[in-house]
Protein backbone atom coordinates (compact mmCIF):
# COMPACT_ATOMS: atom_id res chain seq x y z
CA UNK A 1 0.00 0.00 0.00
CA UNK A 2 2.79 2.38 0.88
CA UNK A 3 4.44 1.53 -2.40
CA UNK A 4 1.20 2.34 -4.27
CA UNK A 5 0.69 5.71 -2.61
CA UNK A 6 4.27 6.73 -3.32
CA UNK A 7 3.84 5.67 -6.93
CA UNK A 8 0.66 7.75 -7.43
CA UNK A 9 2.09 10.76 -5.60
CA UNK A 10 5.23 10.62 -7.72
CA UNK A 11 3.17 10.46 -10.87
CA UNK A 12 1.06 13.46 -9.82
CA UNK A 13 4.14 15.39 -8.78
CA UNK A 14 5.69 14.72 -12.17
CA UNK A 15 2.59 16.18 -13.90
CA UNK A 16 2.56 19.25 -11.67
CA UNK A 17 6.15 19.90 -12.62
CA UNK A 18 5.34 19.73 -16.31
CA UNK A 19 2.51 22.23 -15.89
CA UNK A 20 4.73 24.59 -13.93
CA UNK A 21 7.38 24.51 -16.65
CA UNK A 22 4.72 25.16 -19.28
CA UNK A 23 3.41 28.10 -17.29
CA UNK A 24 6.93 29.48 -16.89
CA UNK A 25 7.47 29.22 -20.65
CA UNK A 26 4.13 30.70 -21.72
CA UNK A 27 3.48 33.35 -19.08
CA UNK A 28 6.00 35.89 -20.52
CA UNK A 29 4.00 35.87 -23.77
CA UNK A 30 0.83 36.57 -21.81
CA UNK A 31 2.45 39.26 -19.67
CA UNK A 32 4.02 40.98 -22.70
CA UNK A 33 0.63 40.94 -24.47
CA UNK A 34 -1.17 42.47 -21.50
CA UNK A 35 1.48 45.15 -20.94
CA UNK A 36 1.40 45.81 -24.71
CA UNK A 37 -2.36 46.41 -24.57
CA UNK A 38 -1.82 48.74 -21.60
CA UNK A 39 0.88 50.68 -23.45
CA UNK A 40 -1.27 50.90 -26.57
CA UNK A 41 -4.12 52.31 -24.49
CA UNK A 42 -1.75 54.88 -23.05
CA UNK A 43 -0.50 55.75 -26.51
CA UNK A 44 -3.94 56.36 -28.02
CA UNK A 45 -5.05 58.38 -24.98
CA UNK A 46 -1.94 60.55 -25.13
CA UNK A 47 -2.27 61.01 -28.91
CA UNK A 48 -5.71 62.47 -28.28
CA UNK A 49 -4.38 64.78 -25.59
CA UNK A 50 -1.56 65.97 -27.87
CA UNK A 51 -4.16 66.72 -30.58
CA UNK A 52 -6.16 68.71 -28.01
CA UNK A 53 -3.07 70.63 -26.92
CA UNK A 54 -2.32 71.57 -30.55
CA UNK A 55 -5.92 72.76 -30.91
CA UNK A 56 -5.64 74.95 -27.81
CA UNK A 57 -2.29 76.31 -28.95
CA UNK A 58 -3.69 77.08 -32.42
CA UNK A 59 -6.65 78.95 -30.91
CA UNK A 60 -4.21 81.19 -29.00
CA UNK A 61 -2.00 81.57 -32.10
CA UNK A 62 -5.01 82.58 -34.23
CA UNK A 63 -5.58 85.53 -31.87
CA UNK A 64 -2.02 86.44 -30.82
CA UNK A 65 0.08 85.13 -33.71
CA UNK A 66 3.55 83.79 -32.86
CA UNK A 67 3.71 84.21 -29.11
CA UNK A 68 5.11 82.46 -26.05
CA UNK A 69 1.50 82.11 -24.92
CA UNK A 70 1.04 79.44 -27.62
CA UNK A 71 3.61 77.18 -25.96
CA UNK A 72 2.10 77.91 -22.56
CA UNK A 73 -1.37 76.87 -23.79
CA UNK A 74 0.05 73.65 -25.25
CA UNK A 75 2.00 72.81 -22.10
CA UNK A 76 -0.99 73.53 -19.83
CA UNK A 77 -3.14 71.09 -21.81
CA UNK A 78 -0.46 68.40 -21.74
CA UNK A 79 0.13 68.79 -18.00
CA UNK A 80 -3.60 68.40 -17.32
CA UNK A 81 -3.38 64.76 -18.40
CA UNK A 82 -0.05 64.11 -16.70
CA UNK A 83 2.15 64.40 -19.80
CA UNK A 84 5.48 66.00 -18.89
CA UNK A 85 6.60 68.89 -21.07
CA UNK A 86 10.36 68.28 -21.20
CA UNK A 87 11.53 68.02 -24.79
CA UNK A 88 8.16 69.09 -26.23
CA UNK A 89 8.55 71.27 -29.31
CA UNK A 90 5.89 73.73 -30.46
CA UNK A 91 6.23 75.47 -33.82
CA UNK A 92 3.94 78.22 -35.02
CA UNK A 93 3.85 79.17 -38.69
CA UNK A 94 1.64 81.80 -40.28
CA UNK A 95 0.80 81.13 -43.89
CA UNK A 96 -1.67 83.25 -45.85
CA UNK A 97 -4.92 83.43 -43.95
CA UNK A 98 -4.15 80.78 -41.36
CA UNK A 99 -1.73 79.89 -38.62
CA UNK A 100 -0.47 76.36 -38.14
CA UNK A 101 0.70 74.97 -34.81
CA UNK A 102 2.67 71.73 -34.71
CA UNK A 103 3.24 69.95 -31.40
CA UNK A 104 5.89 67.25 -31.14
CA UNK A 105 5.89 65.21 -27.91
CA UNK A 106 8.39 62.44 -27.07
CA UNK A 107 6.43 59.24 -26.43
CA UNK A 108 8.43 58.67 -23.25
CA UNK A 109 6.71 61.73 -21.72
CA UNK A 110 3.32 60.07 -22.08
CA UNK A 111 3.74 56.62 -20.56
CA UNK A 112 6.29 54.41 -18.78
CA UNK A 113 8.58 52.34 -21.01
CA UNK A 114 7.55 48.93 -19.61
CA UNK A 115 8.59 46.71 -22.51
CA UNK A 116 12.11 47.97 -22.96
CA UNK A 117 13.44 44.78 -21.28
CA UNK A 118 11.70 42.71 -23.96
CA UNK A 119 13.08 44.73 -26.86
CA UNK A 120 10.08 46.97 -27.58
CA UNK A 121 11.13 50.45 -26.52
CA UNK A 122 9.22 53.70 -27.07
CA UNK A 123 12.41 55.67 -26.63
CA UNK A 124 13.06 58.08 -29.51
CA UNK A 125 9.50 57.87 -30.85
CA UNK A 126 7.24 60.94 -30.95
CA UNK A 127 3.58 61.91 -31.21
CA UNK A 128 2.92 64.77 -33.62
CA UNK A 129 -0.24 66.86 -33.95
CA UNK A 130 -0.83 69.69 -36.42
CA UNK A 131 -3.74 72.14 -36.32
CA UNK A 132 -4.50 75.11 -38.57
CA UNK A 133 -6.73 77.95 -37.38
CA UNK A 134 -7.77 81.10 -39.26
CA UNK A 135 -5.97 84.35 -38.39
CA UNK A 136 -8.38 86.02 -35.99
CA UNK A 137 -6.51 88.82 -34.18
CA UNK B 1 -17.89 0.94 6.23
CA UNK B 2 -15.49 0.73 3.36
CA UNK B 3 -12.50 3.00 3.70
CA UNK B 4 -11.57 5.04 0.75
CA UNK B 5 -7.97 4.13 0.39
CA UNK B 6 -5.77 2.18 -1.94
CA UNK B 7 -5.24 -1.46 -1.27
CA UNK B 8 -2.50 -3.69 -2.50
CA UNK B 9 -4.84 -5.16 -5.08
CA UNK B 10 -5.25 -1.70 -6.62
CA UNK B 11 -1.55 -1.49 -7.28
CA UNK B 12 -1.55 -4.68 -9.26
CA UNK B 13 -3.98 -3.12 -11.74
CA UNK B 14 -3.03 -0.27 -14.04
CA UNK B 15 -3.86 3.10 -12.50
CA UNK B 16 -7.16 4.62 -13.67
CA UNK B 17 -6.66 6.57 -16.87
CA UNK B 18 -6.39 10.30 -16.23
CA UNK B 19 -6.71 12.76 -19.11
CA UNK B 20 -3.24 13.97 -20.08
CA UNK B 21 -2.58 17.46 -18.82
CA UNK B 22 0.55 17.94 -20.88
CA UNK B 23 0.22 21.04 -23.11
CA UNK B 24 -2.34 22.45 -20.70
CA UNK B 25 -0.82 25.97 -20.46
CA UNK B 26 -0.21 26.15 -24.21
CA UNK B 27 -3.87 25.39 -24.89
CA UNK B 28 -4.91 28.11 -22.45
CA UNK B 29 -2.51 30.55 -24.06
CA UNK B 30 -3.78 29.78 -27.57
CA UNK B 31 -7.36 29.94 -26.32
CA UNK B 32 -6.84 33.33 -24.74
CA UNK B 33 -5.20 34.83 -27.86
CA UNK B 34 -8.54 35.73 -29.54
CA UNK B 35 -9.59 37.48 -26.31
CA UNK B 36 -6.31 39.41 -26.19
CA UNK B 37 -6.67 40.34 -29.87
CA UNK B 38 -10.22 41.52 -29.21
CA UNK B 39 -8.90 43.63 -26.32
CA UNK B 40 -6.29 45.21 -28.64
CA UNK B 41 -8.97 45.89 -31.28
CA UNK B 42 -11.21 47.47 -28.62
CA UNK B 43 -8.45 49.72 -27.24
CA UNK B 44 -7.34 50.82 -30.72
CA UNK B 45 -10.93 51.44 -31.90
CA UNK B 46 -11.88 53.52 -28.88
CA UNK B 47 -8.66 55.51 -29.19
CA UNK B 48 -9.16 56.18 -32.90
CA UNK B 49 -12.78 57.23 -32.35
CA UNK B 50 -11.71 59.60 -29.59
CA UNK B 51 -8.94 61.07 -31.75
CA UNK B 52 -11.29 61.40 -34.74
CA UNK B 53 -13.81 63.26 -32.58
CA UNK B 54 -11.17 65.71 -31.29
CA UNK B 55 -9.74 66.33 -34.77
CA UNK B 56 -13.19 66.67 -36.33
CA UNK B 57 -14.27 69.16 -33.66
CA UNK B 58 -11.07 71.15 -34.26
CA UNK B 59 -11.66 71.19 -38.03
CA UNK B 60 -15.28 72.34 -37.55
CA UNK B 61 -14.18 75.05 -35.10
CA UNK B 62 -11.47 76.42 -37.40
CA UNK B 63 -13.90 76.50 -40.34
CA UNK B 64 -16.64 78.20 -38.30
CA UNK B 65 -14.18 80.77 -36.89
CA UNK B 66 -12.79 81.52 -40.35
CA UNK B 67 -16.26 81.85 -41.88
CA UNK B 68 -17.64 84.03 -39.10
CA UNK B 69 -14.59 86.30 -39.16
CA UNK B 70 -14.67 86.92 -42.92
CA UNK B 71 -18.44 87.31 -43.14
CA UNK B 72 -18.59 89.49 -39.99
CA UNK B 73 -15.91 91.89 -41.24
CA UNK B 74 -17.50 92.26 -44.64
CA UNK B 75 -19.74 95.25 -45.30
CA UNK B 76 -21.37 93.45 -48.21
CA UNK B 77 -23.49 90.52 -46.99
CA UNK B 78 -23.49 88.44 -50.19
CA UNK B 79 -19.84 89.09 -51.11
CA UNK B 80 -18.89 88.38 -47.49
CA UNK B 81 -20.55 84.97 -47.63
CA UNK B 82 -18.77 84.08 -50.85
CA UNK B 83 -15.40 85.05 -49.35
CA UNK B 84 -16.27 83.19 -46.14
CA UNK B 85 -16.92 79.98 -48.10
CA UNK B 86 -13.41 80.17 -49.55
CA UNK B 87 -11.94 80.52 -46.01
CA UNK B 88 -14.11 77.70 -44.70
CA UNK B 89 -12.95 75.31 -47.41
CA UNK B 90 -9.32 76.32 -46.78
CA UNK B 91 -9.68 75.47 -43.11
CA UNK B 92 -11.45 72.14 -43.72
CA UNK B 93 -8.75 71.10 -46.18
CA UNK B 94 -5.96 72.20 -43.80
CA UNK B 95 -7.20 70.11 -40.88
CA UNK B 96 -7.13 66.41 -41.65
CA UNK B 97 -9.02 63.89 -39.56
CA UNK B 98 -7.06 60.63 -39.22
CA UNK B 99 -5.17 61.64 -42.35
CA UNK B 100 -8.24 62.38 -44.50
CA UNK B 101 -10.20 65.50 -45.36
CA UNK B 102 -13.50 65.40 -43.43
CA UNK B 103 -16.87 65.37 -45.21
CA UNK B 104 -19.02 68.48 -45.00
CA UNK B 105 -22.52 67.69 -43.72
CA UNK B 106 -23.91 71.24 -43.45
CA UNK B 107 -22.59 74.80 -43.61
CA UNK B 108 -25.24 77.11 -42.18
CA UNK B 109 -25.22 80.88 -42.05
CA UNK B 110 -27.44 82.61 -39.55
CA UNK B 111 -27.97 85.09 -36.77
CA UNK B 112 -26.79 84.49 -33.23
CA UNK B 113 -28.94 86.54 -30.89
CA UNK B 114 -29.32 86.09 -27.14
CA UNK B 115 -27.54 82.75 -27.10
CA UNK B 116 -29.70 81.24 -29.83
CA UNK B 117 -28.66 80.50 -33.41
CA UNK B 118 -31.27 80.94 -36.12
CA UNK B 119 -30.18 79.70 -39.51
CA UNK B 120 -30.74 81.36 -42.87
CA UNK B 121 -31.62 84.80 -41.52
CA UNK B 122 -31.72 87.36 -44.32
CA UNK B 123 -28.94 89.95 -43.88
CA UNK B 124 -28.25 89.82 -40.12
CA UNK B 125 -26.35 92.68 -38.53
CA UNK B 126 -22.58 92.27 -38.53
CA UNK B 127 -22.31 91.41 -34.83
CA UNK B 128 -24.92 88.66 -35.18
CA UNK B 129 -23.36 86.91 -38.17
CA UNK B 130 -22.67 83.32 -37.30
CA UNK B 131 -21.59 80.15 -39.03
CA UNK B 132 -22.61 76.70 -37.88
CA UNK B 133 -20.63 73.91 -39.49
CA UNK B 134 -21.21 70.18 -39.23
CA UNK B 135 -18.57 67.74 -40.40
CA UNK B 136 -18.40 63.97 -40.42
CA UNK B 137 -15.89 61.24 -41.11
CA UNK B 138 -15.91 57.46 -41.29
CA UNK B 139 -13.53 55.80 -38.85
CA UNK B 140 -12.41 52.50 -40.35
CA UNK B 141 -12.34 49.81 -37.65
CA UNK B 142 -9.02 48.00 -37.22
CA UNK B 143 -8.50 44.27 -36.47
CA UNK B 144 -12.07 43.31 -37.35
CA UNK B 145 -13.78 46.17 -35.47
CA UNK B 146 -16.80 47.83 -37.10
CA UNK B 147 -16.69 51.15 -38.99
CA UNK B 148 -18.23 54.17 -37.31
CA UNK B 149 -19.33 57.54 -38.59
CA UNK B 150 -18.27 60.38 -36.31
CA UNK B 151 -19.99 63.75 -36.53
CA UNK B 152 -19.10 67.08 -34.99
CA UNK B 153 -20.49 70.59 -35.03
CA UNK B 154 -19.09 74.04 -34.23
CA UNK B 155 -20.71 77.45 -33.98
CA UNK B 156 -18.84 80.76 -34.23
CA UNK B 157 -20.13 84.33 -34.18
CA UNK B 158 -18.51 87.68 -35.04
CA UNK B 159 -18.53 89.93 -31.98
CA UNK B 160 -17.51 93.17 -33.66
CA UNK B 161 -13.76 92.69 -33.43
CA UNK B 162 -13.14 88.95 -33.91
CA UNK B 163 -14.91 85.62 -34.32
CA UNK B 164 -15.54 83.62 -31.13
CA UNK B 165 -16.65 80.07 -30.55
CA UNK B 166 -19.99 79.72 -28.85
CA UNK B 167 -22.89 77.34 -28.46
CA UNK B 168 -26.62 77.38 -29.09
CA UNK B 169 -28.44 77.69 -25.76
CA UNK B 170 -31.44 75.82 -27.16
CA UNK B 171 -29.34 72.99 -28.55
CA UNK B 172 -26.06 72.99 -26.61
CA UNK B 173 -25.10 69.37 -27.19
CA UNK B 174 -25.20 69.82 -30.95
CA UNK B 175 -22.86 72.79 -31.05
Amino acid sequence: MKVAVTHVARRLRRRNGAITIEMILTSPILVISIIGIFEMGNLVASTNQVALSARNGALVASMLGTSSDVGAAVNDTLLQSGITTAGVSVTTASAGTGVTVTVNVPLQNTCPDFLTTYGFSISGKTVIATVTMPLNP
Amino acid sequence: MKRACLTHSDTTQPLPRVASRRGFAVIWLLGSMPILLAAVAFVVSIGRLDLARTELKTAAESAALGGARVWGESTDDAAGQTAAMVRINEMITANNVLGHTPTVVTIETGAYVGGVFTSSVSVPTQTQRAYRITLSTIVIGKLGAANYTVRSQALAVYNGSRAVLTYDALNPSAS
